[in-house]
């Protein structure tokens, strides 16, 4: 089998998103272990029928299909779905295909996000290839849309579990049982990241002349 | 004036089954004092929601694309009561739906609380409409239909409806009327 992986990317921040963050760091890992890794990005593909066709024939040519994105509306975000309804619009026959899938979510727990990844299941099941895992990631905002590496501190556990899964990816094509359970639980304290949250939302008010955050311009 | 229910649904040119379903709601519905407001969405210039988080911070409740996004979100929360209608795709609306969908984000705050020991973002408006999924499928299908439901009880958390019913219908059914009837009782307050 050869090593060949595409990232599908599902975030509408594209480069400066926290699932980008991720992907890529999956990317520059699995590149010096040998994988030939392309990232695309399935917001660019929206009502773009150039893009779509070419994440469609450049799903047909690898072995392992990572979906990364984050939670939307308690599931996957609507272009994202696009892609997806398209890719298996355009899927003849069922092959030796694998399909991971990971969900970074702001709420800090990580089980908010498991029917997002059961969702990408079904939709591996319709695309007729084979499932082999999903991981939850909460808290994912302390990421920041910053490259993992620069933020190795913020979260060990985040860190761990994102490496075992290079390394089972990257040996057995699976998804690490151990980084799933890492990822139980919130990858910061859950207090200090709601605490830091709230605040946090003020704090980036004040750049926009601190308007009224309570409005109610529909009723 | 009569309660409005207002029905957000997909393409009707391309699938006449969402025409069926319509025709059954308008009948069920506009023969008791509900006024039923329908939007097609595929009609409509909704962009993606960007996630700048600038309806939470810049200008709190609004998004800032001058497009129908904030039309759909206008009308949600200004409704009695809620109905979601197009094909499930891999257990969740279809994705010209949840573009629409993803544009009400609009509606909540960006704080956190806890609510029902898990934490969901802080209700924007004191009341909120109450919320009916309805999904289209060619066969029944367990996963998918438990996946839909389950999405309905997960949007509930973060919506907060007073009331929420859900309704899946196969396109070879031909006796779902009075499920559907059933479901817009259980998602409304009396029909």
């Amino acid at each position: 089998m050869s090593k060949t992986l595409l990232l599908i990317v599902g975030s509408p921040k594209l480069k400066r998103s926290n699932s980008y963050s991720i992907a890529e760091y999956l990317k520059n890992e699995l590149i010096q272990q040998g994988w030939l890794v392309e990232i695309h990005f399935s917001h660019q593909a929206f009502k773009n029928e150039t893009k779509m066709n070419e994440i469609i024939e450049k799903t047909k040519q690898v072995d392992l299909i990572g979906i990364i994105f984050p939670l939307y509306v308690d599931g996957i975000p609507g272009p994202l779905i696009q892609t997806l309804e398209m890719l298996t619009q355009h899927k003849t026959k069922r092959t030796t295909q694998k399909i991971f899938s990971i969900v970074n979510s702001g709420f800090p727990e990580p089980h908010q996000s498991q029917l997002a990844v059961d969702m990408i299941e079904q939709f591996t099941q319709e695309y007729q290839a084979h499932f082999i895992g999903g991981l939850t990631i909460g808290g994912g905002g302390i990421i920041g849309g910053m490259p993992i590496e620069q933020i190795k501190h913020r979260s060990r556990r985040l860190i761990k579990a994102l490496d075992l899964t290079i390394q089972s990816l990257n040996q057995t094509q699976t998804v690490s049982r151990e980084a799933k359970q890492l990822l139980s639980k919130s990858v910061f304290s859950k207090l200090l990241y709601n605490t830091f949250a709230n605040k946090g939302w003020k704090m980036q008010a004040k750049k926009y002349g601190s308007p009224n955050l309570y409005r109610t311009p529909d009723k | 004036m009569g309660k409005t229910i207002t029905l957000f649904h997909t393409d009707t040119k391309s699938d006449p089954l969402i025409s069926t379903i319509i025709r059954e709601l308008k009948t069920i519905i506009e023969s008791n004092e509900y006024h039923l407001h329908t939007i097609n969405v595929s009609t409509l210039s909704i962009k993606p929601c960007q996630g700048c988080f600038h309806c939470w911070i810049k200008t709190p409740g609004s998004c800032i694309h001058k497009d129908d996004g904030n039309t759909i979100a206008h009308q949600y929360i200004t409704s009695d009561t809620v109905i979601f209608l197009s094909r499930i795709s891999f257990g969740g609306y279809s994705s010209q739906l949840k573009c629409a969908i993803d544009r009400l984000i609009p509606l909540i705050l960006p704080f956190f609380r806890k609510y029902h020991d898990e934490t969901h973002h802080k209700k924007r408006y004191q009341t909120y409409p109450n919320l009916i999924s309805i999904g289209l499928l060619k066969d029944h299908d367990d996963q998918k239909e438990q996946l839909f439901k389950r999405l309905l009880e997960r949007n509930a958390l973060n919506f907060t409806p007073p009331k929420f019913a859900e309704c899946i219908i196969t396109e070879k059914e031909t006796e779902y009327q009075q499920r559907l009837k059933q479901t817009i009782q259980k998602g409304t307050v009396v029909v």
